[in-house]
């Protein structure tokens, strides 16, 4: 087979360690470890940043530029998502459910170790699955119609209502909240405009990032002030060393189903244009929440390793999945592969079927690149970690303000908007309402990613149907989506059955 | 000796604005639209050429002044317009416009869009191209009279409302009285691309450099070309000539830059030369021929202006189909 010629792979290894390759991997890996770690400027921002630069260079240094920034970015991301709740890029939101207790355990070198371990396991993964997806890319894109996209947001959004438990009220609250502010902004079914009460910021609705930012980053900061103290409540600040992360390192292989099936959802969803590494970390975790056994369901949002993993696998697995329809299509799986289509286009390359024989030489770069720039960014994460983690143990004082200034910082950089710190603080104030209050904040990003691709694909599958739904029950690959929600919401009720109340999970 | 000092500062003062090199500081170009679409590509492609030409202009500041491309997408394009319009006229900030898409409020008559098109001062036009209509090559359509003959009305994947390519679907299948029922909401032209391809539609049409670009895998039939000649590589194609209406071949898309209105003449003049520059420079030449993105500029700014009034002039003929849902 062409695609799999051991000479057009060899010759791209070889490519990569020439010594001018190896300085722009390095150099993508560290700019992509920055902007992770930095909250609001993720691999996007880094990215179009880079693209300038990368004009003057040959398209496969370019390449492997861009996807050392790719394959790192949400490894950092996982850092601050654990240590201060505050998630460097929006997919590792999800990280924060487990990740931020263990860190207010005094285990943040654990659950670091462990979520780096997992995303450069999971990107691994990832690149397989693009490896073997890609003599039949275009079949897998072809297959996926909006009735499908309508399925899978459903899907979705039961997966995480379950998660919460008899929280499920409170939690579909606060799904209609997110559904309520992700129809903020220009209608593009209808052209009409929803929402914007005549302010030109709200055309676009409301931003992802300054969202996400303020909804768990400065709640948390909001709450931590509020209480006085560290992150860290318990553990001594001696027991966060190289020895608790290398233990964290190991629990992805421990819980080696769970790393595998995180890979699994990241790549699968990260091959669906239009939905991104938000949706796959949160279903990664949901699908681990709702099909952990009853007793260790209650252990979930309070510092459960599976919790840390299952995301964190999920979200550098995408990557992969999602250059399947950037590659084979030139339609972008994720918003860095948006720019990274940008990069091929500027570089001479076409997206589409015809990439796989054209440039196959480019497509084997671009996966060394990204297998060994997802290692590289896991170790420098794993050995920086025990001092990272120290973090927790900074008095609140002196933390929040930090925290708080790097998150606007992150904010208002993302587009050099001042509407966007406000948009923070408000969603800030917002999240900590709905902590103090005891509503799951978890349905919240998963409803303001999945209600816009829901209601379009609603109406997308009435078109293409002559105004009935039938396609979502005719085809196999609908059936099979609905089969499977259909099977969640059983799987769940037969496992709570006979399980005390206090033994489902409360995850907040 | 402060008498002095305060004259050679208010002679400073009073002839260094007029006498001023522009540019003195960055220069923005807004996209009107999200990173990695066409707009945001050919933007960022010529950004580095106009940012060459500004930098040789500018001498001794020669590598101090960026051109910044900026995307700032919403409500289908009008919040960057609406932003550009409320900019000094300095030369600082120009956009990249979609024609006619960004002028729909002034082909509908609309009053209340927050911009108005004409009032831009306008500097060149960088792109362009003209439009076919595309099936799968897998489907039952072989020519243009097959589609206008099915029973039921046609069906369209498109991006949205007052997109570019949905005013030009409007106007093709109003042309032949045929109905067509929209399915909006794809990001891009290569996602209602492969809509046709997977089935969701029937057709829909797409800007000739694209097509060729998308068909490269030869999965699409190509059934008109809109053109006073057809591309060679739209061999099943049939033009307006051929069907008895050649007014078609006015259906362009243009990629136009402007800046807010009340840019000096020197100024217009100036932006005009250095997007010639960028465009007619061999690297972007060669790129546009290798990638198939249609570049072409002016070598005067009224004459953008002309072909602007001209291409909206012959949508605005169609006010009442746009009026449509």
């Amino acid at each position: 087979m062409e695609a799999l010629d051991l000479a057009i792979i060899a010759e791209a290894w070889l490519k990569l360690l020439e010594f001018d390759s190896m300085i722009y991997l390095v150099l993508g890996t560290v700019i992509g470890l920055i902007f992770g770690v930095l909250p609001g400027l993720g691999g996007t921002t880094a990215l179009a940043l880079l693209i300038p630069f990368s004009m003057n260079m040959e398209p496969g240094d370019a390449i492997i530029l861009m996807a050392g920034v790719m394959a790192s970015t949400p490894t950092s991301g996982a850092v601050t998502a654990i240590l201060l709740n505050t998630p460097g890029t929006a997919p590792n939101a999800a990280t924060t459910l487990d990740g931020y207790p263990l860190a207010q355990q005094g285990k943040g070198g654990l659950a670091i170790g462990a979520a780096a371990t997992a995303s450069g396991v999971g990107g691994l993964l990832g690149v397989i699955f693009l490896i073997a997806m890609v003599p039949i890319t275009r079949e897998i894109v072809l297959m996926f119609a909006p009735p499908e996209f309508f399925l899978l947001a459903v899907l979705g959004l039961v997966t995480v209502s379950l998660s919460t438990g008899k929280k499920f009220v409170k939690s579909l609250m606060v799904g209609l909240f997110g559904v309520i502010i992700a129809s903020v902004g220009y209608h593009e079914v209808t052209g009409e405009e929803r929402f914007t009460f005549g302010v030109d910021y709200l055309w676009d609705g409301f931003k992802l990032v300054p969202v996400m930012i303020g909804f768990f980053a400065v709640s948390e900061m909001i709450n931590l002030w509020a209480k006085r103290g560290t992150v860290s409540k318990s553990g001594d600040i001696e027991s966060v060393n190289l020895k608790q992360v290398l233990q964290g390192c190991l629990e992805p292989f421990k819980q080696w189903k769970i790393t595998l099936r995180g890979a699994a959802i990241g790549t699968g969803v990260g091959a669906l244009p239009g939905v991104g590494g938000t949706v796959a970390a949160f279903m990664a975790y949901t699908f681990a929440v709702t099909t952990a056994k009853p007793e260790d369901r209650d252990s979930f949002g309070k510092g459960n390793i599976i919790g840390v993993i299952a995301p964190e696998s999920a979200n550098n697995a995408k990557e992969g999945g999602a250059l399947v329809p950037t590659l084979a299509f030139g339609i972008p799986g994720s918003a860095e592969m948006a720019v990274f289509l940008s990069v091929l286009i500027l570089h001479g390359l076409t997206p589409g079927p015809t990439i796989m024989t054209e440039s196959l030489d480019i497509i084997w770069i671009l996966i060394a690149a990204t297998v060994v720039a997802g290692v590289m960014a896991s170790v420098i994460t794993i050995l920086s970690a025990s001092s990272i983690a120290k973090l927790t143990f900074v008095d609140s004082r002196t933390l929040v303000p930090i925290v708080l200034a790097f998150a606007m910082i992150g904010s208002y950089s993302l587009d050099n908007e001042i509407y966007d710190v406000f948009t923070t603080l408000a969603f800030g104030v917002i999240g900590f309402i709905f902590m103090r209050f005891g509503f799951p904040r978890i349905s919240f990003p998963l409803a303001i990613v999945l209600g816009p691709l829901m209601e379009t694909s609603y109406f997308q599958s009435l078109g293409i149907g002559d105004g009935t739904l039938s396609l979502l029950f005719d085809r196999p690959q609908s059936i099979i989506i609905l089969v499977l929600i259909a099977g969640c919401i059983l799987y769940y009720l037969k496992n709570s059955v006979g399980s005390s109340p206090k033994g489902r999970s409360k995850v907040s | 000796m402060r008498f002095l000092t305060a004259l050679v500062a208010l002679t400073i003062g009073f002839v260094s604005p007029a006498q001023a090199a522009f540019p003195e500081k960055n220069i923005t170009i807004v996209i009107p639209y999200g990173p990695g679409g066409g707009f945001d590509t050919l933007t960022r492609k010529l950004a580095p050429y106009v940012e060459e030409y500004f930098a040789k202009a500018a001498g001794k500041n020669y590598n101090k002044i960026k051109v910044v491309p900026k995307n700032m997408p919403g409500a289908s394009g009008k919040k960057a317009a609406v932003y550009t319009s409320k900019q000094k006229p300095d030369g600082h900030t120009v956009q990249i416009f979609n024609i006619p898409g960004h002028g729909l409020p002034y082909i509908r008559g609309d009053k209340d869009a927050g911009y108005d098109i004409e009032s831009y001062s306008w500097l060149n036009r960088v792109g362009g191209d003209n439009y076919v209509v595309i099936v799968s090559k897998e489907g039952p359509y072989k020519k243009l009279d097959d589609l206008l003959n099915k029973p039921t009305d046609l069906k369209i994947p498109e991006q949205g409302p007052g997109s570019t390519s949905n005013m030009a679907n409007r106007i093709t299948w109003d042309t032949f009285k045929k109905g067509g029922e929209y399915i909006y909401g794809y990001k891009s032209s290569r996602a209602y691309s492969t809509a046709v391809l997977r089935g969701d539609g029937d057709v829909t049409m797409l800007a000739s450099g694209s097509a060729k670009r998308y068909n490269k895998g030869g999965d699409f039939r190509i059934l008109a070309h809109w053109a006073d000649e057809i591309d060679p590589a739209f061999p099943d194609a049939v033009n307006g000539n051929d069907v008895g209406h050649p007014e078609l071949h006015n259906l362009g898309l243009l990629r136009m830059i402007a800046g807010p209105a009340g840019m000096s003449d020197e100024l217009v003049t100036e932006w005009n030369k250095a997007l010639a520059y960028a465009v007619n420079h061999p690297d972007i030449q060669a790129w546009s021929a290798k990638t198939g993105n249609p570049v072409k500029a002016y070598d005067s700014a009224a004459k953008t202006k002309e072909v602007l009034m001209q291409n909206l002039g012959y949508f605005k003929q169609f006010k009442d189909v746009f009026a449509k849902k």
